[in-house]
């Protein structure tokens, strides 16, 4: 059998589920975005933007559609997280594996709150409230913070995720 | 997947990648949309009550650990509560009495009870998650788009949007999408009942000649003839001008927490 069409149907099978139960079991809303922009972040960092950006995109529109809002605004943040990832310097990334994982977390939790304003402000263009809907004290400090910890916790699943991916290529299947 | 045609530089495929998602959200195409969350959600059902069910059970211990230090404070408030309650119940149960005699007497209609549909709420989402929520009841057992969600006795929880096979989008009270006729319990002050981007509810558009005070329940009037009338919003929590005064408007305290709803009911006809 191709192994590329069993990576694709296990991965799509993967995301699908997953981004099910993290958008059903989310205890917080604002959880849901940083989780799927800390994978966004992670797969930028492991693969590449080059490489990463198709898995970003389909993920990314998996979770617009999970996520009932317009679809598009999750995965275009998602790239542009992913984009921005791609700027910091690899060896600052390897030799300064704590401050990376604190950027990153920053990265993604500044992302979850742009999701906030634009998500207010696409859905009442008029109205300037969603800016500052998204901009108080509570979401960005809840962002940040949530944003530090989850990267570290998706990146680190990400990469079992890739090893056990990486058994699926040519050279490990019959 | 090949990129071999691309353009080479990672801003240009950036800023493209960007272009089209953006503009897709932006355009927010009516036919597709509905299509694949309708896929979705059919196909990931099971799996979304599965998970709804876990995930609200974590959320009622959790919820029981951080409540056990404000449980005798609050038990007290609910007996004092209860005590009201149960005596205008009295009062209540003696009017609907009365009320039904003096229909009878001057020949109208008596007042229907709903023919309900009970569903769980199986996901959330729109606006910051807190927009719409996803029911495990669709077009295949009854539900139309423009049915009323109610909890308890008649409290608003919001308007079917869209529906599905096998599932349903319900537009809460609190999506900026949903607006409807209210009118005040203790006035008779008319309004438009409209949400607050996912975060609350707004009562506006009422007369600067009514009274409209903190404490006023507000309830649909049932104008437009999509939403029933006498269904609780919520309580006035606080009054002001419009932007130009030519109106007052308020915040609305809706009486349940919309977030950690878990069921709910249609009303049929």
């Amino acid at each position: 059998m191709n192994t590329s069409f069993v990576r694709g149907i296990l991965v799509i099978a993967l995301v699908l589920m997953g981004v099910s139960i993290l958008n059903v079991s989310s205890f917080s809303r604002i959880l849901f975005p940083i989780v799927l922009f800390s994978i966004a972040v992670s797969l930028s960092f492991s693969r590449g933007f080059i490489r990463a950006m198709p898995s970003v995109i389909t993920i990314g529109l998996v979770a617009d559609v999970a996520a009932l809002g317009r679809i598009g605004l999750l995965s275009a943040l998602s790239v542009g997280l992913a984009y921005t990832a791609s700027f910091f310097s690899r060896r600052f990334a390897i030799e300064h594996g704590f401050m990376m994982h604190v950027s990153a977390g920053i990265l993604v939790g500044v992302g979850a709150v742009a999701f906030i304003c634009m998500a207010s402000i696409i859905s009442d263009p008029a109205s300037w409230v969603g800016i500052l809907t998204g901009l108080r004290f509570g979401p960005v400090t809840f962002s940040i913070a949530s944003g530090i910890v989850v990267y570290s916790f998706v990146s680190a699943v990400m990469r079992r995720v890739e090893t056990w991916l990486s058994y699926l290529e040519p050279h490990h299947s019959f | 997947m090949n990129l071999r045609g691309w353009p080479h530089s990672k801003f240009i495929r950036a800023i493209f990648a960007l272009a089209i998602l953006f503009g897709l959200a932006l355009w927010n195409p009516t036919p597709l949309g509905p299509f694949l969350r309708g896929t979705f959600h059919t196909v990931l059902l099971p799996l979304e009550m599965l998970t709804s069910s876990f995930s609200s059970g974590i959320g009622d211990v959790w919820g029981f650990l951080s409540s056990i230090g404000s449980m005798k404070r609050e038990n007290e408030r609910l007996t004092e509560e209860n005590i009201r309650f149960a005596s205008e119940n009295a009062q209540l149960a003696y009017l609907r009495t009365e009320n039904d005699t003096l229909r009878k007497s001057v020949g109208l209609d008596m007042r229907k009870r709903y023919d309900l549909l009970a569903a769980q709420i199986v996901a959330a989402g729109g606006e910051g998650g807190r927009g719409s929520v996803i029911i495990d009841r669709g077009s295949m057992q009854g539900v139309r788009t423009g049915m009323t969600a109610i909890v308890g006795e008649g409290v608003l929880v919001g308007i079917v949007d869209e529906t599905y096979p096998a599932s349903a989008r319900i537009a809460l009270v609190t999506n900026s999408g949903t607006v409807l006729g209210g009118v005040t319990v203790e006035n008779g002050s008319a309004g438009i009942v409209h949400g607050d981007r996912g975060l609350g509810v707004s009562y506006g558009m009422v007369l600067q000649s009514d009274q409209l005070a903190q404490g006023d329940r507000v309830m649909t009037s049932g104008a437009g003839g999509m939403v029933p009338s006498g269904l609780l919003v919520g309580t006035v929590s606080s009054v002001r001008d419009s932007g130009d005064r030519l109106f007052r408007e308020s915040s609305i305290l809706p009486p349940i927490d919309l977030g950690k709803l878990r069921f709910l009911y249609l009303i049929k006809e």
